[in-house]
């Protein structure tokens, strides 16, 4: 029941009771329609009644609506996955951004800004470019050299701008923010220079990296990124109280109990996880992690117990429809996904600048 | 609750508008009986070379879609497109009705690939090492996948006649000096990218008896001016369509590094002799070798 923060006075009063119970329903309920929609539109028209039935009957249950063979082979080995990746995806990035706002206390912040994206696109890039993934000689790795490499790359810069960042102790917004951009670009400057040496097989891999995808969702895809995302959100959001009390400032969290530098590392190491998996399965989809928070607490306020799950719904719900979007605007040609993201996420971002005058 | 239940309602209108579906063929193919042996073969075929070898052995009539790589093949223009070869799209290619698509290596991504197969395509992967033999190979391979040995041997033998032909030039026509050629073709504006080691053209280039003046690297890089002095080319030899695109020989001459060296000639091939070695290449061959001058085999 808290009033609006004073920092947003432009701002009609919502009423807080309003809003207070159905954010779960609603969002559900969206990202369920978004996932039913993605399923059955496309290039191979799939209607919703054999939808259901298909899917009941790969849990076993006949209802005597199947589809044809084709249409259920583009929903099962084709639709599903690429479904599946993108809730997890998008719940994954949402759920960073969430948390690295409360973290540095700053609703501008998101994985794309703090280095995260790039450092996972640039090991990504390196891996490519030095062929780990057909390098015999690294065997049972190779399968991972791609993905490991991003999650190192993501570790890697979200550790260096959160170090230079940090000046006597505290890592100070402005200066983490700085870092991130400064990390940001010289991981773009690295992949600038790599793709110069890059073949034209390497490049189009590149690019898929760079802009992001979901195209290339199988099962085995799926499944390689499943673990990764999702121990990722389960440590995001079993510290939702924590990142209410961090809001306070750290200092008064540390007297409430917080282990601050504790909390600090696990939220930055769970997001380095989970943006370092999502970029591995997808390439890089910008924007997610600044948009759906900053949404959701113009919509439902600051409280973290709710936020944090309500982000990860409404992340998976946007990236789905995205994707969606990618899909079938250009058909038969396939837009990079993280390219639709961020065209939605600038003008955003630009109302958030605007509105959000003196602190931040 | 306003905004949401505006979002759920734009939803749901958008199950109406985003589905579109381009030809007919998604909607007409349900209400049959599923793609058995019986079923009309329907191909789409990625890569200029497999695009030939198919038109070639005369199938081109069960042709679907093809990627934008071949359409640099009067014969394929016209047909559906199904994009990029490396970035194809998993369900259009299935919209158009596809039973088998017959694919160079380089087609992907890896991920759309195994979506097809499991969707129940037969995917079929060619190689595209630019050798003389994988050419051969993959003449044999598609015509025996398609059914149809006889015509893939006659194409075989007609490439056998051609090539034994021009090494009868070639034998003719051995002078001191082996010709240098500079392959190099245009990749956008302003970005002339160089055949180097184990390119198609290099392949040609040897075929034909000329020497490839780059030797440096594998694959194709952009062309510099100090390049182009320490290859010393006697012949230049570019795609039809890039000549075009830079506006004749003249153009040619003007390109930095091509205009500080002088007394090269011209010699153009079509465009797909540069992307991978199709059922055709003798011809190239026999064009690169009449650019050189060698003197017609029955020649006095």
């Amino acid at each position: 029941m808290a009033p609006a923060p004073a920092s947003y006075p432009a701002r009609a009063p919502v009423n807080p009771a309003r809003l207070r119970p159905r954010p779960w329903w609603v969002l559900g309920a969206v990202l369920v329609v978004a996932a039913l929609t993605s399923l059955s539109v496309g290039s191979v028209r799939v209607p919703l009644l054999g939808l259901a039935g298909s899917l009941l009957g790969a849990l076993g249950v006949e209802t005597g609506h199947r589809l044809e063979a084709v249409q259920e082979a583009v929903l099962l080995s084709i639709r599903l996955p690429r479904v599946a990746l993108g809730v997890m995806v998008g719940a994954v990035l949402a759920t960073c951004g969430a948390a690295l706002q409360a973290l540095f206390r700053n609703p501008l912040v998101e994985p794309g800004l703090l280095g995260t994206s790039g450092g996972a696109a640039l090991g990504a890039v390196l891996a490519i470019i030095l062929d780990l993934s057909i390098d015999s000689r690294l065997g049972a790795f190779r399968l991972l050299a791609v993905p490991g490499m991003a999650f190192a790359g993501a570790l890697g810069a979200t550790l260096l701008a959160q170090r230079l960042g940090t000046g006597g102790g505290r890592s100070e917004t402005t200066r983490v923010l700085l870092a991130g951009v400064a990390v940001t670009a010289g991981a773009g400057a690295g992949i600038g220079l790599l793709t110069h040496v890059a073949t034209d097989a390497q490049l189009r891999t590149i690019t898929f990296w760079t802009w992001g995808s979901l195209s290339g969702a199988s099962w085995s895809v799926v499944g390689a990124a499943a673990v990764p995302l999702m121990a990722a959100l389960v440590l995001l959001l079993s510290e939702a109280r924590s990142l209410n009390l961090l809001l306070l400032g750290e200092r008064e969290a540390w007297h409430l109990g917080v282990d601050v530098e504790r909390l600090k590392r696990k939220l930055i190491l769970a997001g380095a996880l989970g943006v370092g998996a999502a970029v591995s399965a997808s390439g890089v989809i910008g924007f997610v992690g600044l948009m759906v928070p900053a949404l959701l607490r113009l919509g439902m306020g600051p409280d973290h117990r709710r936020l944090m799950g309500a982000s990860a719904l409404l992340g998976a719900a946007l990236l789905v429809v995205a994707d969606t979007l990618a899909r079938t605007a250009a058909a038969p040609v396939e837009l990079p996904v993280g390219a639709l993201t961020s065209a939605l996420g600038v003008p955003v971002f630009i109302v958030l600048l605007a509105r959000s005058k003196g602190t931040l | 609750m306003k905004p949401w239940s505006l979002g759920l309602a734009a939803l749901l209108l958008s199950q109406g508008a985003l589905a579109t579906s381009p030809p007919a063929a998604a909607k007409s193919a349900p209400k049959e009986a599923p793609a058995t042996k019986s079923a009309p073969v329907k191909l789409v075929t990625v890569g200029p070379a497999v695009t030939e070898t198919v038109f070639a052995l005369g199938m081109g009539e069960a042709v679907v879609g093809v990627d934008d790589t071949s359409l640099a093949l009067p014969m394929a223009r016209g047909r559906p497109k199904v994009g990029y070869q490396r970035a194809l799209a998993s369900e259009p290619l299935i919209a158009l009705g596809t039973t088998a698509l017959l694919a160079s290596e380089e087609a992907g991504p890896p991920g759309v690939l195994e979506q097809l197969r499991s969707a129940g395509l037969d995917v079929v992967i060619l190689s595209n090492k630019p050798t003389l033999d994988e050419a051969r190979n993959r003449v044999r391979v598609l015509a025996k996948k398609l059914g149809r040995e006889s015509q893939g041997e006659a194409l075989v033998a007609d490439l056998e006649k051609q090539l034994q032909d021009a090494a009868a030039r070639v034998a003719k026509g051995k002078q001191g000096k082996p010709v240098r050629i500079l392959a190099l073709y245009a990749r956008g504006a302003n970005a002339l990218m160089v055949a180097g080691k184990e390119t198609p053209t290099e392949e040609l280039i040897r075929l034909a008896g000329g020497v490839n003046a780059v030797t440096e690297y594998s694959g194709h890089r952009p062309l510099t001016a100090e390049g182009v002095i320490v290859a010393a080319p006697d012949i230049i030899l570019v795609p039809d369509g890039t000549l075009t695109a830079l506006g004749g020989e003249a153009a040619l001459r003007n390109v930095p590094g091509l205009s500080q060296v002088k007394g090269w000639k011209v010699t153009t091939v079509e465009d797909v002799h540069f992307m991978s070695l199709g059922p055709n290449l003798g011809k190239a061959v026999q064009r690169i070798q009449d650019g050189m001058g060698l003197p017609a085999r029955d020649a006095k």
